[in-house]
Protein backbone atom coordinates (compact mmCIF):
# COMPACT_ATOMS: atom_id res chain seq x y z
CA UNK A 1 0.00 0.00 0.00
CA UNK A 2 1.36 3.16 -0.84
CA UNK A 3 1.04 6.56 1.75
CA UNK A 4 1.20 10.03 1.38
CA UNK A 5 1.53 13.11 3.08
CA UNK A 6 -2.35 12.86 3.98
CA UNK A 7 -1.53 9.67 6.26
CA UNK A 8 -1.03 11.19 9.89
CA UNK A 9 1.37 9.78 11.97
CA UNK A 10 -1.07 8.11 14.28
CA UNK A 11 -2.33 6.51 11.15
CA UNK A 12 1.10 5.24 10.04
CA UNK A 13 1.41 4.05 13.47
CA UNK A 14 -1.80 1.94 13.37
CA UNK A 15 -1.20 0.30 10.65
CA UNK A 16 2.48 -0.53 11.37
CA UNK A 17 1.19 -2.18 14.83
CA UNK A 18 -0.39 -4.91 12.41
CA UNK A 19 2.66 -5.52 10.87
CA UNK A 20 2.85 -3.13 7.72
CA UNK A 21 6.24 -2.59 6.75
CA UNK A 22 5.19 -0.27 4.00
CA UNK A 23 4.18 2.25 6.93
CA UNK A 24 7.19 2.33 8.59
CA UNK A 25 8.84 2.93 5.31
CA UNK A 26 6.46 5.81 5.07
CA UNK A 27 7.22 7.04 8.69
CA UNK A 28 10.98 6.38 8.32
CA UNK A 29 11.01 9.19 5.47
CA UNK A 30 8.84 11.40 7.01
CA UNK A 31 10.89 11.66 10.20
CA UNK A 32 14.53 10.47 9.51
CA UNK A 33 15.83 14.09 9.19
CA UNK A 34 14.02 15.40 12.55
CA UNK A 35 15.19 12.16 14.65
CA UNK A 36 19.23 12.47 12.81
CA UNK A 37 18.87 16.42 13.78
CA UNK A 38 18.06 15.77 17.06
CA UNK A 39 20.77 12.56 17.49
CA UNK A 40 23.49 15.10 16.07
CA UNK A 41 22.46 18.06 18.72
CA UNK A 42 22.96 15.65 21.58
CA UNK A 43 25.92 13.70 20.67
CA UNK A 44 27.80 15.42 18.20
CA UNK A 45 29.09 12.36 16.04
CA UNK A 46 27.41 11.40 12.83
CA UNK A 47 28.61 7.90 13.02
CA UNK A 48 26.74 7.29 16.52
CA UNK A 49 24.00 9.48 15.49
CA UNK A 50 23.19 7.05 12.61
CA UNK A 51 23.64 3.96 14.13
CA UNK A 52 21.02 5.19 16.93
CA UNK A 53 19.00 6.21 14.20
CA UNK A 54 18.29 2.24 13.37
CA UNK A 55 17.70 2.22 17.28
CA UNK A 56 15.10 4.73 17.20
CA UNK A 57 13.33 3.75 14.36
CA UNK A 58 13.78 0.09 15.39
CA UNK A 59 12.22 0.93 18.60
CA UNK A 60 9.11 3.17 17.12
CA UNK A 61 8.05 -0.03 14.93
CA UNK A 62 8.54 -2.47 18.35
CA UNK A 63 6.02 0.02 20.02
CA UNK A 64 4.36 1.28 17.54
CA UNK A 65 0.96 -0.99 19.07
CA UNK A 66 2.16 0.79 22.41
CA UNK A 67 1.31 4.35 21.58
CA UNK A 68 -1.36 5.71 23.60
CA UNK A 69 -2.19 8.95 21.86
CA UNK A 70 -0.95 10.83 25.09
CA UNK A 71 1.51 13.09 23.40
CA UNK A 72 2.09 13.98 19.77
CA UNK A 73 3.66 11.51 18.00
CA UNK A 74 7.01 13.65 17.71
CA UNK A 75 7.45 13.97 21.12
CA UNK A 76 6.79 10.46 22.23
CA UNK A 77 9.54 9.47 19.18
CA UNK A 78 11.83 12.26 20.43
CA UNK A 79 11.34 10.68 23.77
CA UNK A 80 12.48 7.58 22.65
CA UNK A 81 15.48 8.99 20.96
CA UNK A 82 16.72 11.11 24.48
CA UNK A 83 16.33 7.65 26.27
CA UNK A 84 18.15 5.91 23.74
CA UNK A 85 21.74 8.30 23.92
CA UNK A 86 21.25 8.06 27.51
CA UNK A 87 21.37 4.07 27.56
CA UNK A 88 23.92 4.78 24.93
CA UNK A 89 26.44 6.87 27.21
CA UNK A 90 25.73 4.57 30.30
CA UNK A 91 27.54 1.68 28.43
CA UNK A 92 29.94 3.64 27.37
CA UNK A 93 30.87 4.66 30.75
CA UNK A 94 30.18 8.35 30.48
CA UNK A 95 29.09 11.43 32.09
CA UNK A 96 25.27 11.21 31.39
CA UNK A 97 25.48 15.31 32.65
CA UNK A 98 22.44 14.50 35.09
CA UNK A 99 24.56 16.34 37.42
CA UNK A 100 24.34 19.45 35.74
CA UNK A 101 23.26 22.03 37.72
CA UNK A 102 20.90 24.13 36.20
CA UNK A 103 20.58 26.93 39.34
CA UNK A 104 24.17 27.71 39.03
CA UNK A 105 24.12 31.44 38.90
CA UNK A 106 26.74 32.64 35.90
CA UNK A 107 28.41 35.77 37.65
CA UNK A 108 30.84 36.13 34.72
CA UNK A 109 29.54 39.52 32.77
CA UNK A 110 27.02 39.46 29.53
CA UNK A 111 28.21 39.06 26.63
CA UNK A 112 28.15 41.90 24.10
CA UNK A 113 24.82 41.28 22.48
CA UNK A 114 25.56 43.40 19.33
CA UNK A 115 28.64 41.22 18.51
CA UNK A 116 26.45 38.14 19.53
CA UNK A 117 23.69 38.62 16.90
CA UNK A 118 26.42 39.28 14.16
CA UNK A 119 27.65 36.12 14.72
CA UNK A 120 24.79 33.74 14.95
CA UNK A 121 24.11 35.05 11.13
CA UNK A 122 27.06 32.79 10.34
CA UNK A 123 26.04 29.08 10.21
CA UNK A 124 29.95 28.17 10.45
CA UNK A 125 30.66 30.28 13.40
CA UNK A 126 26.80 29.30 15.13
CA UNK A 127 27.84 25.28 14.66
CA UNK A 128 31.50 25.81 15.96
CA UNK A 129 30.21 27.76 19.24
CA UNK A 130 27.29 24.84 19.67
CA UNK A 131 29.69 22.19 19.84
CA UNK A 132 31.67 24.01 23.01
CA UNK A 133 28.31 23.79 24.66
CA UNK A 134 27.93 20.56 26.79
CA UNK A 135 25.58 17.83 25.03
CA UNK A 136 22.05 19.32 27.43
CA UNK A 137 22.82 23.11 26.13
CA UNK A 138 23.26 21.92 22.83
CA UNK A 139 20.10 19.45 23.00
CA UNK A 140 18.16 22.11 24.59
CA UNK A 141 18.74 24.53 22.17
CA UNK A 142 18.09 22.57 19.32
CA UNK A 143 14.33 21.66 20.82
CA UNK A 144 13.51 25.14 21.56
CA UNK A 145 15.02 26.92 18.02
CA UNK A 146 14.64 24.25 15.26
CA UNK A 147 11.73 21.29 16.70
CA UNK A 148 10.28 25.12 17.78
CA UNK A 149 9.11 23.10 21.13
CA UNK A 150 7.25 25.06 24.18
CA UNK A 151 8.58 23.90 27.52
CA UNK A 152 5.98 21.65 28.52
CA UNK A 153 6.85 19.55 25.59
CA UNK A 154 10.97 19.56 26.40
CA UNK A 155 10.20 18.24 29.83
CA UNK A 156 7.58 15.66 28.43
CA UNK A 157 10.86 14.49 26.64
CA UNK A 158 13.76 15.08 28.87
CA UNK A 159 11.31 13.67 31.98
CA UNK A 160 12.68 16.99 33.52
CA UNK A 161 10.38 19.14 35.54
CA UNK A 162 9.27 22.40 33.55
CA UNK A 163 11.37 24.53 35.80
CA UNK A 164 15.17 22.46 34.86
CA UNK A 165 13.66 23.17 31.40
CA UNK A 166 13.54 27.42 31.67
CA UNK A 167 16.56 27.50 33.44
CA UNK A 168 18.42 25.08 31.18
CA UNK A 169 17.35 27.03 28.61
CA UNK A 170 18.29 30.68 30.05
CA UNK A 171 21.49 29.57 31.03
CA UNK A 172 22.40 27.86 27.03
CA UNK A 173 21.16 30.91 25.54
CA UNK A 174 23.66 33.16 27.91
CA UNK A 175 26.72 30.24 27.12
CA UNK A 176 26.07 30.44 23.67
CA UNK A 177 25.99 34.41 23.34
CA UNK A 178 29.28 34.27 24.85
CA UNK A 179 30.62 32.41 22.86
CA UNK A 180 29.55 34.38 19.66
CA UNK A 181 30.75 37.57 20.95
CA UNK A 182 34.07 35.55 21.88
CA UNK A 183 34.46 34.00 18.16
CA UNK A 184 33.69 37.54 16.73
CA UNK A 185 35.94 39.51 18.55
CA UNK A 186 38.82 36.80 17.97
CA UNK A 187 37.92 37.10 13.65
CA UNK B 1 14.60 33.69 33.85
CA UNK B 2 11.19 35.21 33.51
CA UNK B 3 8.10 33.99 31.25
CA UNK B 4 9.16 36.94 28.81
CA UNK B 5 11.73 34.48 27.77
CA UNK B 6 9.70 31.39 26.80
CA UNK B 7 7.70 34.40 25.35
CA UNK B 8 10.49 35.28 23.17
CA UNK B 9 11.61 31.87 22.14
CA UNK B 10 7.81 31.43 21.31
CA UNK B 11 7.62 34.70 19.33
CA UNK B 12 10.90 34.15 17.64
CA UNK B 13 9.53 30.27 16.60
CA UNK B 14 6.15 32.23 15.61
CA UNK B 15 4.20 30.24 17.77
CA UNK B 16 2.97 32.99 20.70
CA UNK B 17 -0.53 33.26 20.62
CA UNK B 18 -2.24 36.86 18.77
CA UNK B 19 -2.71 39.08 21.56
CA UNK B 20 0.25 38.05 24.07
CA UNK B 21 2.35 38.74 20.67
CA UNK B 22 0.59 42.13 20.28
CA UNK B 23 1.78 43.12 23.65
CA UNK B 24 5.04 41.78 23.76
CA UNK B 25 5.53 43.59 20.38
CA UNK B 26 4.33 46.84 22.14
CA UNK B 27 6.84 46.21 24.65
CA UNK B 28 9.55 45.53 22.22
CA UNK B 29 8.83 48.82 20.61
CA UNK B 30 9.73 50.83 24.34
CA UNK B 31 12.53 48.95 25.21
CA UNK B 32 15.45 48.77 22.36
CA UNK B 33 17.62 45.99 24.42
CA UNK B 34 13.98 43.69 24.45
CA UNK B 35 14.00 44.23 21.12
CA UNK B 36 17.30 43.42 20.26
CA UNK B 37 17.32 40.31 22.61
CA UNK B 38 14.02 39.41 20.03
CA UNK B 39 16.21 39.74 17.12
CA UNK B 40 18.62 37.55 18.30
CA UNK B 41 16.59 34.90 19.08
CA UNK B 42 14.97 35.09 15.55
CA UNK B 43 18.41 35.25 13.97
CA UNK B 44 19.38 31.78 15.80
CA UNK B 45 16.35 30.41 15.29
CA UNK B 46 16.89 30.62 11.34
CA UNK B 47 20.77 30.12 10.87
CA UNK B 48 19.71 26.63 13.26
CA UNK B 49 16.61 26.14 10.76
CA UNK B 50 19.62 26.09 7.49
CA UNK B 51 22.02 24.04 9.20
CA UNK B 52 22.76 21.87 6.43
CA UNK B 53 22.25 17.68 7.52
CA UNK B 54 23.00 15.07 5.84
CA UNK B 55 20.87 11.97 7.42
CA UNK B 56 21.63 8.40 6.32
CA UNK B 57 19.27 8.17 3.38
CA UNK B 58 18.30 5.09 1.58
CA UNK B 59 21.12 3.39 3.15
CA UNK B 60 19.42 4.08 6.87
CA UNK B 61 16.38 2.72 5.09
CA UNK B 62 17.97 -0.61 4.13
CA UNK B 63 19.75 -1.12 7.40
CA UNK B 64 16.12 -0.29 9.32
CA UNK B 65 14.26 -3.08 6.87
CA UNK B 66 17.66 -5.63 7.36
CA UNK B 67 16.86 -4.85 11.30
CA UNK B 68 13.20 -5.64 10.88
CA UNK B 69 13.18 -8.51 8.53
CA UNK B 70 15.88 -10.24 11.89
CA UNK B 71 13.44 -9.48 14.60
CA UNK B 72 11.43 -12.45 15.85
CA UNK B 73 8.17 -12.79 14.69
CA UNK B 74 5.72 -11.67 17.26
CA UNK B 75 3.16 -13.75 17.30
CA UNK B 76 0.71 -12.17 20.27
CA UNK B 77 1.47 -14.37 23.09
CA UNK B 78 -0.94 -16.35 24.40
CA UNK B 79 -1.57 -16.56 28.39
CA UNK B 80 -0.62 -19.68 29.87
CA UNK B 81 -3.83 -21.42 30.39
CA UNK B 82 -4.61 -21.15 34.13
CA UNK B 83 -8.23 -23.13 34.72
CA UNK B 84 -5.93 -26.31 33.86
CA UNK B 85 -7.91 -27.98 36.36
CA UNK B 86 -11.26 -28.04 34.89
CA UNK B 87 -10.93 -31.22 32.81
CA UNK B 88 -9.50 -32.77 35.67
CA UNK B 89 -12.24 -31.83 38.22
CA UNK B 90 -15.24 -32.63 34.80
CA UNK B 91 -12.84 -36.40 34.96
CA UNK B 92 -13.26 -36.44 39.02
CA UNK B 93 -17.14 -35.64 38.56
CA UNK B 94 -17.51 -38.19 36.51
CA UNK B 95 -15.74 -41.00 38.08
CA UNK B 96 -18.17 -39.99 41.51
CA UNK B 97 -21.18 -40.33 39.34
CA UNK B 98 -20.03 -43.68 37.88
CA UNK B 99 -19.30 -44.58 41.22
CA UNK B 100 -22.35 -43.74 42.91
CA UNK B 101 -24.72 -45.66 40.03
CA UNK B 102 -23.11 -49.09 40.54
CA UNK B 103 -23.13 -48.53 44.55
CA UNK B 104 -26.96 -47.79 44.75
CA UNK B 105 -27.39 -48.88 41.42
CA UNK B 106 -29.15 -52.54 42.68
CA UNK B 107 -31.37 -50.87 45.04
CA UNK B 108 -32.84 -47.87 42.76
CA UNK B 109 -32.97 -49.67 39.31
CA UNK B 110 -35.20 -52.72 38.45
CA UNK B 111 -34.40 -54.09 35.06
CA UNK B 112 -33.70 -51.01 32.98
CA UNK B 113 -36.07 -48.48 34.51
CA UNK B 114 -35.46 -45.69 37.56
CA UNK B 115 -38.20 -46.43 40.09
CA UNK B 116 -37.97 -43.69 42.86
CA UNK B 117 -36.30 -40.97 41.04
CA UNK B 118 -38.87 -38.18 39.51
CA UNK B 119 -38.34 -34.01 39.28
CA UNK B 120 -39.57 -32.67 41.99
CA UNK B 121 -40.80 -29.73 39.04
CA UNK B 122 -43.07 -32.67 37.58
CA UNK B 123 -41.18 -31.88 34.00
CA UNK B 124 -39.64 -34.50 32.19
CA UNK B 125 -35.91 -34.84 32.49
CA UNK B 126 -34.28 -35.39 29.02
CA UNK B 127 -33.66 -38.62 28.36
CA UNK B 128 -30.74 -38.28 26.43
CA UNK B 129 -26.96 -38.02 26.40
CA UNK B 130 -25.51 -36.26 29.03
CA UNK B 131 -22.53 -33.63 28.45
CA UNK B 132 -20.64 -32.05 31.24
CA UNK B 133 -19.16 -28.67 30.17
CA UNK B 134 -17.16 -25.78 31.91
CA UNK B 135 -17.12 -22.19 31.07
CA UNK B 136 -14.30 -19.47 30.98
CA UNK B 137 -15.08 -16.86 34.14
CA UNK B 138 -16.33 -14.19 32.13
CA UNK B 139 -19.07 -15.71 30.27
CA UNK B 140 -22.42 -14.34 31.08
CA UNK B 141 -25.83 -15.55 31.31
CA UNK B 142 -26.98 -14.86 28.11
CA UNK B 143 -23.83 -16.69 26.55
CA UNK B 144 -24.63 -20.07 28.70
CA UNK B 145 -27.79 -19.98 27.20
CA UNK B 146 -27.50 -19.41 23.70
CA UNK B 147 -24.86 -22.29 23.88
CA UNK B 148 -27.24 -24.52 25.90
CA UNK B 149 -30.22 -23.98 23.47
CA UNK B 150 -28.02 -24.41 20.81
CA UNK B 151 -28.12 -28.25 21.28
CA UNK B 152 -31.24 -28.13 22.19
CA UNK B 153 -30.23 -29.26 25.80
CA UNK B 154 -31.06 -28.33 28.85
CA UNK B 155 -28.94 -27.84 32.38
CA UNK B 156 -29.59 -31.03 34.54
CA UNK B 157 -27.24 -29.97 36.82
CA UNK B 158 -24.70 -27.94 38.23
CA UNK B 159 -23.17 -25.46 38.74
CA UNK B 160 -20.99 -27.94 41.11
CA UNK B 161 -18.24 -25.68 43.13
CA UNK B 162 -15.44 -25.89 40.37
CA UNK B 163 -18.30 -24.46 37.73
CA UNK B 164 -19.48 -27.24 36.13
CA UNK B 165 -22.66 -28.15 34.58
CA UNK B 166 -24.28 -31.42 33.29
CA UNK B 167 -26.02 -30.51 30.08
CA UNK B 168 -29.12 -33.57 29.25
CA UNK B 169 -29.59 -33.68 25.52
CA UNK B 170 -32.48 -34.97 23.36
CA UNK B 171 -33.11 -38.24 22.23
CA UNK B 172 -31.69 -39.40 19.34
CA UNK B 173 -29.41 -36.34 19.53
CA UNK B 174 -25.57 -37.34 18.50
CA UNK B 175 -23.10 -36.42 21.07
CA UNK B 176 -20.36 -35.80 18.50
CA UNK B 177 -22.18 -33.45 16.80
CA UNK B 178 -23.20 -31.37 20.45
CA UNK B 179 -19.82 -31.24 21.53
CA UNK B 180 -18.57 -30.32 18.25
CA UNK B 181 -20.89 -27.25 18.21
CA UNK B 182 -20.64 -26.23 21.85
CA UNK B 183 -16.93 -26.51 21.54
CA UNK B 184 -17.48 -23.44 18.65
CA UNK B 185 -18.53 -21.23 21.60
CA UNK B 186 -15.19 -19.16 22.76
CA UNK B 187 -16.59 -18.81 25.95
CA UNK B 188 -16.89 -22.80 26.74
CA UNK B 189 -13.59 -23.78 28.28
CA UNK B 190 -14.44 -28.02 28.20
CA UNK B 191 -17.02 -30.35 27.11
CA UNK B 192 -16.64 -34.05 28.17
CA UNK B 193 -19.11 -36.41 26.70
CA UNK B 194 -19.10 -39.36 29.19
Amino acid sequence: MEYSVQDSDEQLLRTMAVGDTEAMTAFYRRHETRVYRYLLSKLNDSFVAADLLNEVMLEVWRSAARFAGRAKVTTWMLGIAHNKVMTHWRKQGAREFTDLDDNLTDDTPAADLEQALAAVKDGQVLRACMQTLSPPHREILHLVFFEELDYAEIASILQIPEGTVKSRVYHAKNLLKKQLARAMRSS
Amino acid sequence: MNKIDEQLNLWANGRLPEAERQALEKKMAEDPALAREAEFLKALRQTVQNEPVTPPGELGLARLQKAMREEPDEAPEMPPRKNFWKPVAIAACLMVAVQAALLLGPTLWKGDTAVDISPASGEGIPAGPRLQIAFAPETTAADIQAAVLSVNGSIVAGPSALGVFRLGLPEGVSTEAAVETLQAFEFVDEVIAP
